[in-house]
């Protein structure tokens, strides 16, 4: 589904962010990213959606082993996607694949949930997760409907009309995930998306993510620096080391799913956490 | 009993911090009202003499003969009405340009780099300086007082409106560019929203800047209608104590009224959401 092959990335002032980062993520999987603050986590990530061009190697999205980094498996990719999930498709499917083959860009198929919630204040809930589509040119009815059932994923109907300056902050992740899932994207990368809400709320909202992983069978990439984090939530766990960033061990998680809050407490679940631990400290 | 106590003082507690509420937010702005009073009368009564009393009139007087003669009267409102429609007009041509200068600017780096030492410069120079350049060129007239109006209420637009749209968090840009958004759109749906608390603090300087231009360009120009600067002159050439602080009374609740209904707006238009 997604392959990263010998990223490395340099900046403008000497400053080397990573180095030969090569990975891929199937289809179905939870793959997570493990590494000290400062590994290039987020600048990886910024590769992968196409924010920022890499000075080395190329990322590929889509099973088809292609040579290059073309749209063309891509956009069939979508294509699909978007034919297959979303109901009563009317014009609007015609007009976003047109804006994608002519920009032949790679990244709309991601689902980014960013660290911050990133909500506009002036928008309602509800607007919230309506924004992405409205920017892709839906139509107001089928963003309406595709929106609240996202905010029912998340657990936040009831809420719909509330401001984001009236909601928790573990709320508002729940909203910038609605957001991103709404347009139901093939891969759905999180960049330590729970990292500023408090542990109990971050154990939930794991739980709760998993969840809807199972249930929408998403496809993800998660970025955090927490190992019980990415030990509970991930089947394959990638540790990288510090600057520059370089993949330097890789984890089969061989815990079944739907994992429950107990796992957390189970001498399997320590060990590998300890061995994963290990591996940082080496790094 | 205690039960029954209870019971009797909730709601007279809740009527009774209600009052106290209000009474916290009015009472000190009453109070220094009616301290300025008291020093007005001891100062026009136990300092000025008879003979230099006409430089402080007593309050009732003021009332008396500013406010409640009807010549007097008549003469000061019309002054206030053209003032107002001087300062509505500079104002309007002032939001109009302000708000797309820095819209603009906001689009490119190079014309915000071009134009903006050119607004600090046009806010450095003193008003007075440029109001006889402009009587110059653009006769004494009505024109005229518009012109000063804008100069003087140009600047607080620009700057804030554009400050406000470069306010929008680095990841929310991030968030339009991931989904491809144009120019148009981004400034519409972002960057526009996020600047609006900013632009309303723009609004209301200088809505209070058009009035003082208003009335700054009255003084010196003096074909047409005359507003309030004009009576303002006037009067103290005149020696009318009573109808100059009139007239000050008056231009000072324009600029009010003026800096209050701003400050309604923006609270019926972002007061839901701006923390």
């Amino acid at each position: 589904m997604l392959t990263v092959e010998d990223i490395g990335m340099s900046f403008p002032d000497g400053t080397e962010a990573l180095r030969d980062v090569s990975f891929t993520v199937e289809t179905g999987e939870f793959v997570s990213l493990v590494g000290p603050s400062g590994c290039g986590k987020s600048t990886l990530f910024r590769i992968i959606t196409g924010l920022l061009t890499p000075t080395a190697g190329h990322v590929r999205f889509g099973a088809v082993a292609d040579s290059t980094t073309s749209g063309g498996s891509t956009d069939g990719e979508r294509h699909n996607n978007g034919g297959g999930e979303v109901p009563s498709t009317t014009s609007t499917p015609r007009k976003r694949n047109k804006r994608n083959s002519s920009t032949l860009r790679t990244t709309s198929s991601v689902g980014y949930v960013f660290q911050e919630p990133t909500l506009l204040p002036w928008r309602t809930v509800a607007k919230n997760v309506e924004l992405l589509a409205e920017l892709h040119g839906m139509s107001v009815l089928e963003r309406r409907a595709l929106a609240a059932e996202a905010i029912a994923m998340v657990g936040l109907d009831g809420f719909e009309h509330h401001y984001p300056k009236a909601l928790s902050g573990g709320m508002k992740m729940r909203v910038s995930l609605a957001r991103t899932l709404m347009l139901k994207p093939p891969v759905v990368m999180f960049d330590e998306p729970f990292a500023a809400v408090d542990e109990v709320t971050r154990c939930r909202l794991n739980e709760e993510t998993q969840e809807i992983y199972l249930k929408e069978g998403l496809t993800a990439l998660f970025v955090t620096h927490s190992i019980y984090e990415a030990v509970f939530m991930s089947s394959r766990l990638y540790v990288m080391s510090s600057r520059p960033g370089q993949i330097i061990a890789d984890f089969v998680v061989p815990f079944q799913y739907p994992r429950e809050h107990e796992l957390r407490f189970s001498p399997q679940f320590a060990e590998l956490s300890g061995e994963v631990s290990q591996a940082l400290r080496s790094g | 009993m205690a039960r029954v106590n209870t019971g009797l003082e909730m709601p007279v507690g809740t009527e009774m911090s209600t009052l106290k509420r209000f009474a916290r937010q009015v009472l000190p702005a009453a109070m220094m009202v009616a301290v300025c009073i008291l020093v007005w009368y001891a100062f026009s009564y136990l300092v000025l003499d008879e003979s230099r009393r006409f430089l402080l009139r007593p309050l009732h007087e003021v009332v008396l003969v500013g406010f409640l003669d009807y010549d007097n009267l008549k003469e000061v409102l019309s002054g206030l009405w053209q003032t107002a429609i001087v300062s509505f007009a500079g104002f309007q041509i002032s939001v109009v340009c302000g708000l797309t200068l820095a819209m603009v600017m906001s689009q490119t780096k190079m014309l915000e780099r071009a134009v903006f030492p050119f607004m600090v410069a046009l806010q450095a120079i003193p008003i007075l300086a440029i109001v006889p350049l402009v009587g110059f060129w653009s006769g004494y007239g009505q024109r005229s007082r518009v012109v000063v109006c804008v100069l003087i209420s140009l600047f607080p637009i620009v700057v804030n409106t554009l400050f406000g749209l470069q306010s929008a968090d680095s990841s929310m840009h991030d968030l339009f560019t991931l989904h491809h958004a144009g120019r148009f759109t981004r400034l519409r749906k972002l960057m526009f929203p996020a600047a609006l608390p900013a632009i309303f603090s723009g609004l209301r300087i200088s809505a209070g800047l058009s009035v003082v231009g208003a009335i700054v360009g009255d003084f010196f120009f003096v074909r047409g209608e005359r507003g309030l600067g004009q009576l303002l002159d006037l009067y103290s050439k005149q020696l009318q104590g009573e109808k100059l602080i009139a007239a000050v009374i008056v231009s000072s609740a324009l600029g009010i009224t003026v800096f209050w209904c701003l400050g309604a707006l923006r609270s019926w238009l972002t007061g839901k959401w701006a923390s």
